[in-house]
This record gives structure tokens, C-alpha cells and sequence, in this order.
């Protein structure tokens, strides 16, 4: 390169001393104005949206100096959950997935249903079944029976599990091309251990795309970007069976999922709960409760359930399948066990 | 907050099918007391202000009706309200997925009126006694607000870990379970505007005057006798008699005391000051709950509401004053007639009979101005009348002027029927994008307008040009607005991000709407793409990218304060480093298709959201690697802009497209000889041979401020030189056309 005074347009082959000084000094000037411009201008603070996604309560949390942009963003984020909501809902009619248990097919579906059964294939297909979407009609059985106001503690007889156990089955979900198929009728899907999940990572993807550096995610589940503006990892609160604080985690960069039999109970003991074990046609209590710390919000989710049915004993394979991921599980005496 | 609210309905909805369904399962984990027996005195008085007894709980659902008094301390039939807990309607979980009871209280319009948070296991809150206190602080802030129309909430939580979740999940069920209770307790759905009948709270008269419930309308002497004088019938003669002011002190207004009315009527007239109140007249239509029993008394409503036939509305009148409204003329003209007032809607007159009235009388209240005329009127269904439309009361003040000729004043008292005693259907609101747009209608203005202002530069681009002066100031102004207006304050700093999401929108599903709710960032896309076909990727860069002016603007405060040095690489060398934004935008790109998890990093090569979006409040790395870029622009103009941006490298790739080019080139230049131009462009765009190089060019309109400039421009200034001296000392012999064409400016030479 060489020097070029414009006024002169005269080429020089080395700056005189008083340039170099100028040219340190500038240099020097500027850092000390972005220096000053932190201090004196907006300071960034947290911004909140709130509301409902998929039945839970959600929000987002970002960190910025912008408050009308922030604003705008997480407007703008909306958008997408709602979207969202009409593929995995199982309580809008109209939602890809109430389409395919109420016809058995679906065709023209989103990559987002596509991503989310693929993923659940291979999570069935490692946990060898112990996470299976097809438990839907595990969950009529139960719901039907304990609506009842003389219902049997106890749970639905054994003939009605079998009869929906049979219909439990991952691998009789067929999706080809842009058309998802459920083979037998009388079949039903929940993605509700796994769509929550894929919300929060799409809707974090997409702030950190925008390049958000502290943002909190809870559609359903908690995946956090960066760490705390104040330089340390986010700090989590886990929940316990009954309510009150749990263990508090450290998460940077990654998601938190947890998974226990006290979320929906049917019977005042617990013993009758939302997640189903696909091979007893029972609700699965090898545990109390289980925490899987992954680096996305959908490998967490779909690992929660699928360990939660498992069993401890497998879950350092399971975890194996995800880089980044580990695991405490609650045992039913309350001791914690640590895995990953 | 729209959005969320329809999120909030429908999930309020699925809450609501859940608890309909699986009620007694969920009932068998908690066992709580009834809402009848947690409701103490104590908490009544405290979540139901004005509430005197909750009555026995609903049949069907655990809603405890709250009653209370009217304005005269009796009883009303209907209750003035509800109390219900999140926890018995829907078991809303909080932070905890054990449920939390609050007891709440909500008028029957659908406003809080107050919320007595009891039970509840978050464990953020339990043993922290501020954070409760909070809690109960931020709940408290939505005393008051409507559930059930939706606005925007009264408060936002700040955030705090935990208990922030807690505070809106407990929001979320105390609204959830309020409209729920609304929607049981009320009507049929509405589909159109219907004025509401039973919708009912206790309102004070001010309150009611201030809704505008009440309608109101002071006559005095001293206006009624100006009225009338302006008329030209200063003399007349009217029912209650005007008085004459200064005729002094006036024995028949006393004597008129011990004297039958008639002898009084005879007696000189009395004295009225001109502040003197002829008539103070208040009137409010009546049939409505929440304006009708608050009026008149739960009592007398009823008695007088109650017998009319469905749809008859009802007026209130009162006033105090010695013109009373109804005069007594209706006793015996033809038709029973009331003759001081009438009401009009349009084209509709209504004359009130006898049989459509009945005199209530005095009503007294503390708190209210005393009124001893009260009556009320009916407008029978078949009339005509519209009770949403607004309408007028006509004051009629009827007189004989001395040659016997009747004459009549009209004092018109406006009424519109408040907001709050209409329901409106549901309206689905519009799509969020469309909400972006119509939140963000100021900045979309100031937008348009620049952009308007840009495309007027560029249309009078040689006006501009010919004026170095004005080029310079309109330059570094546009520039100063396109940092602070577009990049700091309006955050529309168009991004390599955005030119990828719309590359993969086909492809990823992602909802049309989610690119269309960026109002700044569609307004800049679509011009930056129009401005790219016609001209180049210039008008983008060289004016509208808020970087690029940081940038432009930072070197030129210090070439103008601090005479800084320029470096710029050779020609040659100058080649080779255009390449690397074009491997950064391939980069970018690649990396959105091929491994998205890396898309946010590939990005912060454009230092955009450190320098502009967040504006250098990012950590320290991101800022570090900011101020070394616009360093290197103190001495190389743009240095990013030309040789690393990803977002300057696509543009540069489609500028191939380019139309139209309006930058002016003579034969000298380059090639010709002179090379003034291809040395003053900062950004040395234009080749040694005098070529502009357009996918290089930022549009700063430098060359053209250079092209015009007769002092600067070598062929120009040689004319110029030879036209002074032409002018100074014209040759002989030379015949004058030839001189002429030698002096004008050489078009013809253009490229």
C-alpha cells in the first residue's frame, strides 16, 4: 500500500512523525468515544413478552439498548409461535397434527411437522420405544376414565389399556414427501413432549440470528442464549414434585427440560399421570422426576420423556446420542443421581 | 399484546375444556375449603369495595355473587358483582404446578376490583417476604382493569427471576378465570352492538357525569334575556317571567310570597340577576343498568324500568330552576303534550305525552346536586329511536312577544349514549404484522419521507451536484440521519440476515406475515431492490446503510478537525481485496443452508448489531472488533463497506442488473488524460481509465459534485478560462455565433 494525499494526489513513501502521531492518536480517540458512548447512552435492560404457547405459560426475556426494537422483535417472534401452534396443537382443530388424528393423513404439511416426527422417530428408535408420540389414545383411555366421578383410583381396567396399547406404535407413522400417514385407524399422536421443545429452539434461533446475546426462551420449555449481562451463567430453578424450590442449575448457551409423573395426575396418589410407559400401557414410575441439561430445547425435551420411561439404567446410552447433554434424576426415595 | 391476548382466549379456552372434562380428578389433588368459606368479611371489604354480603354460591359454579347497595342504602335484587379464586374455576399453576388461590373480585362490567392473593407454593416467593410483596403490588396495579375488554395491561413485570414468571402466570389465571366468570354470568354472545341493559356497577354521580352518562345544561336569566333581546323580542312574555334587571329593588318578588299565584302573575315583574339560574337541567337515558339504577336508585328503577315493554327505552330528566321541564301546559293542551322539551334524532322528533311520563319526584342524595324536578319518559319501540345514535334534548322556552305572535327558543343539550353501557362482538384482530404497521405509523412516515428526499436527490442529482456547498451539507445530513434516525433510535439497519431469511423463505415455511411485521426493514428492502435494478447497489450503501454512515462520517471528522492521512491500496491490489466480500456473503449464505447452528456467528462478521442495533452495548469482544473496523475507515474510507461487508458483496453481485447509470463522464477522463475524479472518489471506484466501477460505487455524487465544478474540472475550466477571457477582450474579427458555440458548456463531450 502506499499514501495517498488527495489534495496533491503526490504518492510518499513513509508518514512524517507528526502524521504517525495523529494517526495513533485517532486510533487512540476512538475507543475512548465508544467508551463514553456506553456510559452516556441507552443502557440496555431487559425486555419481557408474555403470554400462553401450546397451554403453558411462556415468555421471553431479551437484553437490549433498544427498548422499541426489543419491543418490535418479540412482537415479531409472536408471529411464529402462532404459527407454530397451528402445526402442533392438539387443541386447534385446524393444526396439522389434529388434521392427522382426525383423518389418519395430512398432506401439504410443514417442514417444521416433518422436523419434529423425524426427530421423534430416532428418539423412539434409541429409547427402543420408551418415546413413543403414538400414546395418544393411552391418554383418551385415562381422561375418559377419570372423568368419571365413581372412577377407580386405581386406573382404567386392563382390557382398555391393551386395546389402546395396540395402537401405540412410532414406527406406523409414515411420512413421505410432504404427507404424513398414520397407519392403522384409531391411532393418535401428541408431540407434546417434543413440539414444546422445537418451539423454544425456533423461536431462540431465530433471536440469536437476530444477535440477541442474553435471551431467556420459555415456550414450554427453558433454553437460554449467552449468560446473565452480569457475566455469569443463567441461573434455572427446577421445580420439585411438590412445588416448592428444587435444585437451581447453571446453564450458558443451552436448554433445560424436565420431566416428572406430578405434571397432570389423574388420582390423588400420582400413581396415574400424563407420561405413559408405551410397553406396560401404564404411566411410567421408575422415577420421581428427571432433568435433562442438552444444548437444544427439543433434544432436552424428547430425552426427558424418553429417560423418564426408561429408566436410569439407560440413560447414559440415551445421553450418549446427544453431544453437550447430561441428565439428574430425582429416584422415587429423593436422592439424585447425576448422569452425562 | 394482541397477539398474546388471542394466545391468552384460546388457551383460556382449552384451560376451560380441561377443567370442564377432568374437574373431579383435578379437584382430588387439593382440597380446599369452599369459596363461601374462605371469603371473610374481612376479604370481601377488601376484593369488593361497596360489596355488603355475598350471597349463597352459584348452582352450577363456584362463584360467589356479591350484593350491595343502591344510593339510598337499599339492598339491590341483582348482584353488583362476583367472587371467584383462579383455583376453584380453572387451577391455574403459577411458577409452582401446585395451584395458587386468590380471591378475587370483578364487577359485573368485567373490572377488578380487587385480588387477595392466599395460598400459594412458588418457590421463589415462599420465605421471600419483598418478592411476595411485589407480587402482591404488581396484582394489585389491575385493580380496575377491564378483563373482558383486553386492553393493554396497567403494568408490566420487571424482571426477577422466578417470581416474574409467578406474577404474570398468576395474571393470566386471575384474567382467564374473570372472563370466564363474565361470559357464565352474562348473556348470549354478541353480534352486533347492543346497548347493555344489565351490566351494572356502582357509580357515583361524578363518575356518571364524567362517562358522560349524564347530560347537562345550565340556563341562566341573564342568557335566556340576551336570547331573546338578540331575537329583536326583548319584550316578551313567557311562562316563568324573565325580569328585568335593572329595574332595582322590586317589591313583587317579595310581596308575590303572601300573595295566590294569581296576584302574583299581575305584580310588577321581578327582580332575576343575569347569574340567576333559570334552569339547571340534567337528563341521561335511563334503561341501561349501570346509568338507570344509579340514577334513580335500584327502587325506583325497577318500579319504573321493569313494566315497560322489551325495548322501551327510558329518559331521566331533572332539573332544578324555576323553568321545570314540564311545565303544566300538558295538563290541558290537545294531546297532553309536553311543550318545554322535545327530542331529536335526525329527522326524528319525539313529543312526549302524559301517558309516556311518570314524576318521580325528589331524589336526595349526599354528593349530587340538588335536584327537585325528577321524571322519567318512555320511548315506546315503535318510535323510531336508536339508543346507540347520539341525539338531542330540545329545551324549549315557549313566549308571547306584546303583539300577541308566539315565539319559541330552542336550546339543543347534545347526548351520546357512553362506550361503556354498549357491547361490542368480538372483533378478531388483525393480523400482527398488520399491528406493527399501524403501532409503528411514525416512523413508517419518517421513513417515506427520507426516502422520498433520497429519490429527490437522486432525480436532481445535477442541481445538487452543481453546488458543492449544498452537496456537502445535504450529504452529511442525510448521512447523520441515517445513523441516529435509522440505525440508533429506529433500529432499521438492513442486514445480511434479512437478505437470507428472504432467500430461504421458500424453503423454511416461515410465515409471510414474520418478514412483513418489520415495517423499516420491508420500507428499506423493496427500495434497496428497486434502486438496485434502476442504479446500483450505491443508493443502499452509499446513503441508506447506518454502518456505512458511521463509518463515512467518522473519517470525515477527522480529514475536517484532524487532517488525518489516507491510505489506499494500489489499483491492483485494490482488485484482489473487493474479493473477500464477495467469499463472505458466499460464507453467510452457505452457512444458513448448510449448518444453521453457525448462521448467528457467520453474521457477526458485519459488526451491524454491535455498532448500530445495540449501540456498542454488546460485550466486549463484538464492540473490540466494531471499533477496529471504523479505525480502519479513518483511513480508508469504508474500508468494511468495500472489502469485507457480505451484505455489500450480494448487492454488488445483483448490481449487475443495473439499468440505468446518471453518473456523467467526459472523454477526458482517464483515458483522456485526467484523472481528477478517479482521485477525489473516497472510495476509489473509478478505474485509471476513467470507468466508473459501478458495483464499487456508493452514489456519493462526489465525481459529479467535480464533473460540474468549472474551477476543478480540467476540460470544464478550460472553457471557462477561455470564455472569461472571450468576454474581456473579444477577438476581432471573429464573427459571433462561433464565439457563442466556444462558450456553452460541452454536453457533446459527454461519455
Amino acid at each position: 500500500m502506499s499514501i495517498v494525499d488527495v489534495q496533491s494526489g503526490l504518492r510518499r513513501s513513509a508518514p512524517s512523525r507528526r502524521q504517525a502521531l495523529k494517526v495513533v492518536a485517532a486510533s487512540a480517540a476512538l475507543p475512548l468515544g465508544v467508551a463514553g458512548f456506553r456510559l452516556l447512552g441507552p443502557s440496555p435492560t431487559f425486555h419481557t413478552w408474555d403470554g400462553v404457547a401450546l397451554g403453558a405459560v411462556s415468555s421471553m426475556t431479551l437484553w437490549h439498548s433498544n427498548a422499541g426494537y426489543a419491543r418490535r422483535t418479540l412482537q415479531h417472534m409472536t408471529i411464529e409461535v402462532d404459527r407454530l401452534e397451528n402445526v402442533f396443537s392438539l387443541f386447534r382443530p385446524g393444526s396439522e397434527l389434529s388434521r392427522l388424528n382426525r383423518d389418519g393423513v395430512v398432506s401439504g404439511v410443514s417442514p417444521d411437522l416433518i422436523e419434529v416426527m423425524t426427530a421423534s422417530r430416532q428418539m423412539g428408535l434409541l429409547s427402543r420405544g420408551a418415546f413413543d408420540p403414538t400414546v395418544q389414545p393411552l391418554w383418551n383411555v385415562y381422561q375418559a376414565h377419570f372423568s368419571r366421578p365413581d372412577a377407580d383410583p386405581a386406573g382404567p381396567d386392563g382390557a382398555a389399556i391393551e386395546a389402546a396399547r395396540r395402537l401405540v406404535d412410532y414406527a406406523a407413522i409414515d411420512i413421505t414427501g410432504r404427507t404424513g400417514q398414520l397407519a392403522r385407524p384409531g391411532m393418535s399422536v401428541t408431540l407434546n413432549a417434543i413440539a414444546q421443545g422445537y418451539i423454544t429452539d425456533f423461536v431462540a434461533d431465530l433471536l440469536r440470528n437476530e444477535g440477541f446475546d442474553h435471551v431467556v426462551v420459555e415456550l414450554g420449555e427453558t433454553r437460554v442464549l449467552g449468560d446473565h449481562p452480569e457475566g455469569r451463567p443463567w441461573r434455572v430453578g427446577l421445580r420439585d414434585q411438590n412445588g416448592a424450590t428444587g435444585r437451581m442449575i447453571d446453564l450458558s448457551d443451552g436448554a433445560v427440560a424436565l420431566s416428572g409423573g406430578y405434571g397432570t395426575v389423574f388420582d390423588p396418589a400420582g400413581r396415574n399421570h400424563h407420561i405413559f410407559d408405551p410397553a406396560t400401557g401404564r404411566s411410567a414410575s421408575r422415577m420421581t422426576d428427571v432433568a435433562v441439561i442438552a444444548p437444544r430445547a427439543t433434544d432436552a425435551d424428547a430425552l426427558a420423556t424418553a429417560i423418564f420411561v426408561a429408566g436410569e439404567e439407560r440413560a447414559t446410552a440415551l445421553l450418549a446420542a446427544y453431544p453437550g447433554s447430561r441428565a439428574i434424576v430425582t429416584r422415587t426415595d429423593g436422592a439424585a443421581v447425576a448422569f452425562g | 399484546m394482541h397477539s398474546a391476548g388471542v394466545l391468552r382466549w384460546v388457551a383460556a379456552g382449552a384451560v376451560a375444556v380441561i377443567a370442564a372434562v377432568s374437574f373431579p380428578a383435578l379437584a382430588a389433588d387439593e382440597v380446599k375449603a369452599p369459596i363461601a368459606e374462605r371469603v371473610t368479611p374481612e376479604i370481601l371489604a377488601e376484593v369488593f369495595p361497596g360489596g355488603t354480603r355475598v350471597g349463597p354460591v352459584d348452582a352450577i359454579r363456584p362463584i360467589l355473587p356479591v350484593f350491595g347497595n343502591d344510593i339510598r342504602g337499599v339492598e339491590l335484587a341483582e348482584p353488583i358483582g362476583y367472587i371467584f379464586s383462579p383455583f376453584d374455576l380453572i387451577r391455574s399453576p403459577s411458577y409452582s404446578p401446585k395451584p395458587y388461590d386468590a380471591i378475587v373480585g370483578m364487577d359485573r362490567t368485567g373490572v377488578i376490583t380487587g385480588i387477595k392473593l392466599l395460598t400459594f407454593y412458588d418457590s421463589y416467593l415462599v420465605g421471600f417476604p419483598d418478592r411476595i410483596e411485589r407480587v402482591k403490588e404488581f396484582l394489585a396495579a389491575h385493580i380496575g382493569y377491564n378483563a373482558v375488554t383486553n386492553g393493554p395491561f396497567p403494568m408490566q413485570p420487571d424482571f426477577a427471576q422466578g417470581t416474574t414468571i409467578s406474577a404474570r402466570s398468576m395474571r393470566a389465571g386471575i384474567l382467564d378465570s374473570a372472563r370466564l366468570v363474565w361470559r357464565a354470568t352474562s348473556g348470549p354472545p354478541i353480534t352486533e352492538p347492543t346497548l347493555d341493559l344489565d351490566g351494572f356497577g356502582l357509580r357515583n354521580w361524578d363518575e356518571l357525569v364524567a362517562l358522560n352518562a349524564i347530560s347537562h345544561r345550565q340556563v341562566t336569566f341573564g342568557e335566556m334575556r340576551s336570547l331573546f333581546a338578540a331575537a329583536g323580542a326583548a319584550d316578551v312574555t313567557t311562562e316563568v317571567p324573565l325580569g328585568q334587571p335593572e329595574i332595582g329593588l322590586s317589591q313583587g318578588r317579595f310581596d308575590c310570597r303572601f300573595l295566590t299565584n294569581r296576584a302574583c302573575t299581575v305584580l310588577p315583574t321581578p327582580i332575576r340577576g343575569d347569574d340567576e339560574i333559570f334552569t339547571d337541567l340534567y337528563f341521561a337515558l335511563a334503561s341501561p343498568a349501570l346509568i338507570g339504577r344509579n340514577v334513580l336508585g335500584s327502587g325506583l328503577y325497577t318500579r319504573y324500568f321493569s313494566p315497560l315493554a322489551p325495548g322501551t327505552q327510558m329518559l331521566a330528566m331533572m332539573s332544578s330552576g324555576p323553568y321545570e321541564f314540564r311545565g303544566l301546559n300538558y295538563l290541558r293542551n290537545e294531546g297532553n303534550q309536553f311543550d318545554r322539551f322535545r327530542l331529536v334524532q335526525g329527522d326524528l322528533e319525539i313529543v312526549f305525552t302524559r301517558e309516556q311520563h311518570n314524576l318521580v319526584g325528589i331524589i336526595n342524595v349526599r354528593d349530587r346536586p340538588h335536584l327537585p324536578d325528577v321524571a322519567v319518559f318512555y320511548i315506546p319501540p315503535t318510535a323510531g329511536f336508536d339508543a346507540l345514535q347520539p341525539f338531542q334534548i330540545i329545551l324549549m322556552v315557549n313566549g308571547t312577544t306584546p303583539a300577541g305572535e308566539a315565539i319559541t327558543f330552542d336550546i339543543p343539550v347534545a347526548y351520546h349514549v357512553p362506550p361503556e353501557v354498549v357491547l361490542l362482538p368480538y372483533v378478531e384482530p388483525p393480523p400482527a404484522w398488520v399491528q406493527a404497521w399501524q403501532a409503528s405509523t411514525r416512523d413508517v412516515t419518517i421513513m417515506g419521507v427520507a426516502l422520498l428526499l433520497l429519490t429527490g436527490i437522486f432525480v436532481f442529482q445535477k442541481r445538487l451536484a452543481a453546488s458543492p456547498k449544498l452537496h456537502k451539507w445535504v450529504r452529511t445530513g442525510f448521512l447523520v440521519f441515517t445513523l441516529v434516525w435509522i440505525g440508533w433510535i429506529a433500529g432499521g439497519q438492513l442486514s445480511i440476515e434479512h437478505i437470507v431469511n428472504y432467500i430461504r423463505a421458500p424453503f423454511d415455511g416461515v410465515d409471510i406475515g414474520f418478514y412483513l411485521a418489520e415495517p423499516l426493514i420491508v420500507m428499506i428492502s423493496v427500495y434497496t431492490l428497486v434502486s438496485l435494478i434502476l442504479i446500483g447497489r450505491g443508493v443502499f450503501c452509499g446513503w441508506l446503510c447506518p454502518f456505512g454512515a458511521m463509518q463515512e462520517l467518522t473519517s470525515k471528522i477527522g480529514r475536517f478537525f484532524f487532517r488525518l492521512p489516507t491510505w489506499n491500496p494500489s489499483e491492483r491490489v485494490q482488485k484482489w481485496l473487493w474479493v473477500p466480500k464477495y467469499a463472505t456473503v458466499a460464507l453467510v449464505v452457505g452457512v444458513a443452508f448448510g449448518a444453521p447452528e453457525w448462521q448467528a456467528t457467520a453474521q457477526e462478521i458485519e459488526p451491524f448489531n454491535t455498532a448500530i442495533g445495540s449501540a456498542f452495548t454488546r460485550p466486549w469482544p463484538y464492540v473490540t472488533y466494531a471499533i477496529i473496523l471504523v479505525v480502519m475507515s479513518l483511513f480508508t474510507e469504508r474500508f468494511f463497506c468495500r472489502f469485507l461487508c457480505p451484505l455489500g458483496g450480494f448487492l454488488a453481485i445483483a448490481d449487475r442488473l443495473h439499468i440505468f447509470t446518471f453518473l456523467k463522464r467526459r472523454v477526458e477522463c482517464g483515458s483522456g488524460g485526467c484523472h481528477l475524479c478517479e482521485h477525489s472518489c473516497p472510495v476509489k471506484a473509478i478505474a485509471s481509465n476513467g470507468k466508473i466501477i459501478m458495483a464499487e460505487c456508493f452514489q456519493c455524487l462526489d465525481c459529479q459534485v467535480e464533473y460540474y465544478d468549472d474551477k476543478r474540472c480540467p476540460p470544464l475550466a478550460q472553457k471557462r478560462k477561455k470564455r472569461e477571457r472571450a468576454s474581456a477582450l473579444p477577438p476581432m474579427g471573429v464573427p459571433f455565433p462561433a464565439m457563442a458555440r466556444q462558450a456553452s458548456p460541452a454536453m457533446g463531450a459527454d461519455k
